[in-house]
């Protein structure tokens, strides 16, 4: 292919997405708007006037970074692991890519972008809802863009690999319900690791989760548990663990031709 | 019309978008194995499964099959409408796919197979299931294809279709080609020794109970 047809295929993947994405946005879109405002309300105002301050803000303040970031990794994965899926499994679809001349590493590149764009989305509606209920401070716009996309980017990749990978329909459900989201909660999204006793302080920091919120609560804070530069490097290292994932399917065909 | 110097196993192959024998292609002069993108472009395959999203509206299946290929839209939407015309599929272009009759989808998936112009049209038992008035209208489009210079192979269990429209035919017994070549030569192994009484099939049809069945 041409360098142009071969934007005008991964054009056609994003877009295909982008329009699904939208017009079935109850489920895209809406549910991480609900539950983030009840996590706002509960957390926020009726538990955070408990609490006091954490790190020198309010505690609701201090939540909206992990509670954004539990938003994007959920919906970026759940849109790559879900559209992956269900091409190649209810309609068997992805035969369509399959046979045309698009070659693997565009497809992988459209069906990311596409897992990008929702939890990019995403990410800036859960912040926007947050404005009902605290004044966003923000430290570095830098540091918050970088970690939406770059986080966005690994999840989103992670759940193609899963998407490929699942046998049936509880394949693409397992992971999220019980290692994705068990990472999350322990990764600081509700405390400062700080506060933590030695065994559980030690255990958060193995999870790679606890880096990318105090990444990403540093550019709106301008405080964090680690330092900026090791929460990026190990976003790095699973960008790269991710990518060199995807590489190896890209090389094997994905796996998806029977 | 047809051209089956292929095996069944090939075909299962390439409909999930594996590579079939580097033979088929050296008629339209593409190594496959140097150029195997260029080669998924001369062809259009349209498999025996339906294999179609079935929230996707025709209109946009076309449409998105032809990006895949490169096409971009401003070519490919007016191209994919003059094609569901032709294939009477207009008036469904914004009705789910899962919405569509079984012929329906069958012609939908032909539609799709033939967007971005393909050479070499592969069809998997395009007819199975399809009552008589479409089965006529179906051969009298792909007939139409075939004058605009498209080779049409497909594979049929229907022989009276096959004797009547190829113009080179392979009996594949057990996935072994037991028999090729034009349609004279392989209806000339046709002896003119039918069984009396009971259902009689055309020559084809004869040659290939001949060739298949063991001597009992």
């Amino acid at each position: 292919m041409t360098p142009y047809q071969t934007w005008i295929s991964f054009y056609t993947i994003v877009r295909k997405d982008v329009l699904r994405m939208f017009r079935i946005w109850a489920q895209t879109f809406l549910p991480s708007i609900i539950t983030s405002a009840l996590y706002f309300l509960v957390f926020g105002a009726f538990l955070g006037s408990k609490i006091g301050d954490v790190q020198g803000v309010s505690y609701v303040m201090f939540v909206v970074p992990g509670l954004v970031m539990l938003a994007v990794v959920t919906n970026a994965y759940a849109n790559t692991s879900s559209v992956m899926f269900a091409s190649k499994f209810f309609g068997r679809n992805i035969d369509e890519i399959l046979v045309s001349p698009t070659p693997a590493w565009v497809l992988v590149g459209g069906y990311v972008t596409g897992g990008v764009i929702r939890g990019v989305l995403v990410g800036v509606l859960v912040l926007l809802v947050s404005l009902f209920f605290t004044h966003l401070t923000v430290n570095s716009l830098f540091v918050v863009v970088a970690f939406l996309v770059l986080t966005s980017i690994v999840f989103a990749l992670a759940g193609l690999v899963n998407g490929v990978y699942a046998k049936s329909i509880d394949g693409i459900n397992i992971i999220p319900t019980f290692v994705l989201t068990p990472l999350v909660y322990l990764g600081g999204v509700f405390y400062s690791a700080e506060a933590l006793p030695g065994f559980w302080g030690t255990l958060t920091k193995f999870d790679p989760v606890f880096y990318i919120i105090n990444g990403f609560r540093y550019g709106f804070l301008g405080t964090s548990d680690v330092p900026l530069l090791v929460s990026f490097g190990v976003l790095a290292a699973f960008a790269l663990l991710f990518f060199a994932i995807a590489w190896y399917l890209i090389r094997t065909g994905l796996g998806l031709r029977q | 019309m047809c051209r089956a110097e292929i095996s069944s196993h090939s075909l299962a192959r390439m409909e999930r978008g594996r590579r079939p024998s580097s033979a088929l292609w050296r008629g339209f002069g593409i190594d496959i194995d140097r150029a195997a993108e260029r080669a998924r472009t001369t062809i259009g395959l349209v498999p025996q499964e339906v294999n179609m999203n079935p929230f996707e509206k025709p209109l946009d299946i076309l449409v998105n099959q032809a990006g895949y290929y490169g096409m971009p839209r401003s070519i490919a939407v007016p191209r994919a409408e003059q094609i569901l015309k032709d294939l009477g599929l207009y008036e469904k272009r914004d009705k789910p796919s899962s919405q569509l009759s079984g012929g329906m989808k069958r012609r939908l998936m032909i539609a799709r197979g033939i967007i971005h112009e393909p050479k070499l049209l592969i069809l998997d038992e395009p007819t199975a299931g399809v009552d008589v008035e479409l089965r006529r209208s179906m051969w009298d489009y792909l007939q139409g294809l075939t004058k605009k210079d498209v080779t049409i192979l497909l594979t049929t269990h229907y022989l009276e279709e096959a004797e009547q429209l190829c113009k080179h035919v392979a009996i594949i017994n057990k996935g072994e080609i037991v028999a090729k070549g034009t349609m004279e030569e392989v209806l000339a192994k046709h002896e003119g020794t039918a069984r009396d009484g009971g259902y009689r099939g055309g020559r084809l049809e004869e040659v290939f109970l001949k060739l298949t069945q063991n001597p009992t």
